[in-house]
């Protein structure tokens, strides 16, 4: 895990849906990543976001209060 | 102190927020740190408890060089000192100390509560031996119908169990979710099989041969259980604090920023009693945990103040996710010691699909969504907004 602001890499997001408790942090910080089925738990809309949603996904993860998101820099 | 949501997340935050002096988590538990609400809620199956409930591995706290005392027990404080004293005798200095000490499960004054088979449930310990015993329990009794104890009384139930709630309250969450979700609640957990016992109080426990045999009821009747767990609320980790001369109301009292009466020593999660609007209000949630955590390390590294939460909570039960935003109507000066909530019901109740808005004086105060997860994120971005817009009172 990286979080090289200046990397033109490209980042790779799972979701540990046991882990997710349907908070809707991640939805609330990056909308147009993150969406949450009826029961709340979180899936990606974009598994692979461009480079100009890192600093949403970055604040995504940090603000996930089970730690249920991954991002690999590929 | 703490290796909870708080102790964990004040280690993060505050390496994401730039600082560069050494973190050290103390926690009295030798597991590295877990998460709490899966143990209620996952204990049908102990192993895979352990990788649900885990935060990181071992290897997240090198990286981000925050160095773990697991296992080790603080005797106390030394506000002149600067240190914290553990059990066998060494001393860590700290800069600043962050009490994360969270709360135990609030005991009982009824007979029988030392027979094997009855438990409470705070620790993964706890968890696994729960989980160790209804592999083989025909019959489970829960003495609470809070949270805590309706996870229970689902993950019982859905491995077959003979279960049995009893609640002294008329009615289910009394309280902590407005009468609507209570009523839906009991009528899923009713159709899940789920005795419940409303408004009915545990006279005593019995035995045989130093194992539970049953609950007695206060108006005589008597629940077969192999397995009793007792789930009536907690009380907050306030000892240490109280010695050390720190300002205690059933939780350590601090201000708008979480600070205690000494500025070196923050209090955050369930241990803490924070001003909030015009009153002081402790919460036992992973939002309260997580976000004071947050706070402190964001205060600590770049001085910004005022912790102006969103509470916001959730129970997996009965088949269900339950969301929660705002302050309960418990703590909001609710229940007949203020004014009443008006209710504005959105959904299909009985289908599972809903919202509850609560309004107290026309003001939107909180409410609860069950399958309805955009509801509860409007919820909590109104409860934003109303905050924003609201001038903090002196702490």
């Amino acid at each position: 895990m990286t979080t090289d602001l200046k990397a033109a890499t490209t980042m790779n997001l799972t979701i540990d849906v046991a882990k997710c408790c349907g908070s809707g942090q991640c939805v609330m910080a990056a909308p147009d990543v993150f969406d949450q089925d009826d029961d709340g738990v979180a899936f990606l809309l974009d598994q692979t976001p461009p480079d100009t949603e890192r600093a949403n996904v970055d604040e995504a993860i940090a603000s996930c209060p089970t730690g249920a998101i991954t991002v690999v820099d590929g | 102190m703490g290796t909870g949501h708080g102790g964990v997340q004040t280690g993060n935050a505050l390496r994401r927020a730039g600082w560069v002096g050494p973190i050290t988590l103390v926690g009295a538990e030798k597991h590295l740190p877990y998460q709490r609400p899966p143990l209620s809620k996952s204990c049908a199956d102990a192993e895979a408890l352990d990788d649900l409930a885990l935060f990181h591995p071992a290897a997240h706290y090198d990286s981000v060089g925050v160095d773990l005392e697991l296992g080790a027990q603080v005797v106390g404080i030394d506000r002149d000192g600067s240190e914290v004293e553990l059990h066998s005798g060494r001393r860590l200095a700290y800069d600043h100390l962050v009490l994360a000490l969270g709360s135990r499960p609030r005991p009982v004054p009824v007979a029988g509560c030392g027979l094997a088979g009855v438990h409470t449930l705070r620790t993964l310990d706890d968890a696994r031996w729960i989980s160790a015993r209804l592999r083989t329990a025909g019959s489970v009794v829960l003495v609470g119908g809070g949270f805590i104890g309706l996870e229970l009384a689902t993950v019982a139930a859905r491995l077959g169990k003979r279960v049995t709630v009893v609640e002294a309250a008329p009615r289910l969450l009394h309280g902590a979710v407005t009468p609507v979700t209570g009523q839906f609640l009991t009528e899923r957990h009713t159709a899940a099989g789920v005795r419940l016992r409303l408004g009915e109080a545990v006279d005593r426990i019995t035995g045989v041969d130093g194992a539970v045999r049953s609950v007695l009821t206060a108006s005589g009747d008597e629940l077969s259980a192999d397995l009793v767990v007792v789930c009536v609320g907690a009380v907050p980790n306030c000892e240490l604090a109280r010695a050390a001369g720190l300002p205690v109301d059933d939780g350590i009292l601090v201000d708008y920023d979480l600070v205690t009466a000494d500025p070196a020593i923050s209090a955050i999660g369930d241990c803490a009693r924070f001003p909030y609007g015009n009153r002081r209000v402790r919460l036992s949630s992973v939002q309260n945990a997580f976000d004071g955590a947050t706070h402190v390390a964001r205060r600590l590294t770049s001085g910004a103040g005022g912790y102006a939460p969103v509470p916001w909570f959730w129970s997996d039960q009965a088949g269900v996710k339950v969301q929660m935003a705002g302050l309960p109507t418990a703590l909001h000066g609710g229940l007949g010691s203020g004014p009443e909530e008006q209710l504005d019901v959105e959904g299909d109740v009985a289908g599972g699909s809903f919202s509850v808005h609560r309004y107290v004086d026309g003001r939107f105060v909180g409410g609860e969504s069950v399958g309805m997860p955009r509801a509860h994120l409007a919820m909590r971005r109104r409860l934003a907004a109303e905050r924003a817009s609201a001038v903090p009172l002196a702490g």
